[in-house]
């Protein structure tokens, strides 16, 4: 029997909740476990997943325990299950050291007056208040949580500009800090580019790129994705890039993000011809994932994609190839991707995307649009394409899981691969799949083995369709991550998956490989 | 901006898996526990209008 209880007034942060989840699923008769927020949308996942959720109505404060097992032994079993609730394991605390856990902000400053940054990621009902008061002690605020009202947003970032401070967030995934990495990051090296990034992801995979090039760099600013909309008006985006053209540690700035509100273009570019206006001898290389790309623009290099951005910022670093010859090199390397294709045998069916990053999902739609056409998506580049029921996709479909509506009360993809590995197995048996896209990002504060649970679903898709399917990815992390590039990649390609060298080439191939015609 | 002049020391709310990231990579950094607020919504917002009112 696959039933659900609701708990009521109950609160758990994520991870407390994935080790009950964990925990519950070892108790015997158990086959499956599950403790999520009471959310519309986790009822809807226990529902697709064949639990019984009938004349169920939670509350967001109420939590969804599901559980499989024998019909006699439910009842018995949930109220063991409850039990762990009421006292649920703690993780390990030994990487906390005696005397390093504060109970307020305030306690924590006494105890470390020189801190500069909070990094803030609590539920985002209560982020306001704390980011806030963070503020008020001057200090700058990464703000990893999402579902922080827009007048929140707004109310903080003007303070801190009044305050010379920055509001990183909220939503940020990813800030880097003289080589530092905040939130979800890879291991940095440093050099004197500076990057200012409306896309965690976006910047993720940049920075990657840049590192396997034999560059680094030395800060990757994040603000958030609402930054650059008319509402927030670019605050923290454009502070940041302040910042970076009066550094003098910085010779190439990359901008990256969503094309903005048409008034925060305009004072990006004012900015930057402004600078070039008194000579501040630094290139500017900028990205807006979506527009064709200005390629008229003197006071700044646009490009398309975000391995085309990392090209052209290495190029302008060393000196050794100018900036259209590497524009040419990586267009021949794409075009053989047609002929790849070609060996591979094209395959009939949809494409189905499972991505965790959601910049590198965006750019895999702008990639595969113009050879597939329509690109479903529940984060869509065409607002028209949006899916409304994520887990059922139609044509082809490109999901974001790191979206906000899988990670309410729930780790972030990142973290917990299991709901994104289980979907791709899912869809990937399903015959009218025809190839399959996928992202795999490394780096600190991600899941310790992200490609295990992954290869696990690939595997068994490839034992049950064989070559019927091609799955295709890309791993948006360095040998010097703590997972270790090599040995994700072994392991994925082990499964049987093919692994291209960046996200833009994985959906470009991945689109090549589907048999238009035939649907 | 300052930000960009100091190697970051970090006060962590949140997840202990971005405070692990941090310790990882030899970054000062203090934890601070969240204990949410048993407060309704409205009592919250009133105590934010009363605390963005103080002199």
């Amino acid at each position: 029997m696959k039933g659900v209880k609701v708990i009521s007034g109950a609160y758990y942060d994520s991870i407390t909740l994935m080790l009950v989840s964990q925990d519950i699923s070892k108790i015997p008769g158990v086959r499956e476990a599950s403790v999520s927020l009471g959310t519309p949308f986790n009822l809807h996942v226990l529902k697709e997943a064949g639990f019984e959720c009938r004349d169920l109505n939670p509350g967001p404060e109420d939590l969804l325990l599901a559980l499989d097992t024998d019909e006699e032994d439910w009842e018995a079993l949930s109220q063991k299950a409850i039990a762990i609730l009421k006292y649920p394991p703690k993780k390990e605390e030994g990487t906390l050291e005696e005397g390093e856990i504060d109970y307020s902000l305030k306690a924590a400053l006494s105890l470390s007056s020189q801190a500069n940054i909070m990094l803030v990621s609590i539920p985002g009902r209560y982020a306001y208040d704390q980011a806030m008061e963070a503020l008020r002690a001057g200090l700058h605020v990464m703000i990893f949580s999402d579902n922080v009202t827009i007048e929140e947003e707004l109310t903080l970032k003007r303070y801190a500009h009044e305050h010379q401070l920055l509001v990183m967030g909220p939503d940020c995934g990813t800030s880097i800090v003289r080589g530092v990495g905040l939130g979800f990051a890879n291991h940095c090296v440093t050099a004197p580019v500076g990057i200012v990034a409306a896309s965690g992801t976006g910047l993720q995979e940049v920075h990657v790129q840049l590192t396997r090039k034999g560059v680094g760099i030395l800060h990757g600013i994040g603000t958030g994705g609402r930054d650059l909309q008319k509402a927030i008006g670019g605050i923290s985006f454009l502070d940041a890039l302040d910042a970076m053209l009066q550094d003098d540690e910085i010779q190439v700035i990359g901008l990256i993000g969503k094309p903005p509100a048409n008034e925060v273009w305009e004072q990006i570019q004012t900015k930057i011809a402004n600078a070039k206006k008194v000579s501040i001898p630094k290139e500017v290389v900028v990205c807006l994932i979506g527009a064709e790309p200005n390629m008229e623009a003197m006071a700044y290099h646009a490009c398309a994609d975000f391995e085309e951005t990392a090209c052209v910022i290495e190029a302008l670093l060393k000196n050794q190839a100018s900036v259209e010859e590497v524009r040419q090199d990586l267009h021949r390397s794409r075009e053989n991707l047609k002929d790849l294709a070609g060996k591979m045998g094209k395959r009939s069916g949809w494409l189905r995307g499972f991505f965790t990053g959601g910049t590198l999902c965006y750019e895999a739609q702008l990639k595969a649009m113009p050879a597939l056409g329509e690109v479903y998506s529940n984060a869509p580049v065409d607002k028209k394409m949006i899916l409304n029921d994520p887990l059922n996709p139609i044509g082809h479909a490109l999901i974001d899981y790191g979206d906000d509506i899988f990670t309410q009360g729930k780790l972030h993809p990142m973290m917990d691969p299991s709901l994104r590995s289980r979907m791709l197995f899912q869809q990937g048996q399903n015959k009218d799949t025809g190839v399959i896209l996928f992202d795999l990002v490394l780096g600190y504060g991600c899941h310790p083995n992200p490609a295990e649970a992954l290869s696990d679903a690939i595997r068994k898709v490839k034992k049950a369709r064989g070559d019927e399917v091609h799955i295709i990815g890309s791993i948006c992390g360095v040998e010097e991550d703590p997972q270790i590039l090599s040995k994700q990649q072994n392991q994925l390609e082990s499964a049987g998956a093919i692994i291209a060298a960046s996200n833009a080439e994985a959906a470009l191939l991945a689109a090549y490989c589907v048999e238009v015609e035939q649907l | 901006m300052m930000l960009m002049k100091k190697t970051p020391i970090v006060i962590n709310l949140g997840l202990d898996a971005l405070k692990d990231a941090l310790k990882q990579q030899g970054v000062e950094c203090r934890n601070v526990r969240f204990i949410p607020p048993i407060a309704s919504k409205e009592l919250l917002q009133k105590i934010r209008l009363l605390r963005s009112a103080k002199p």
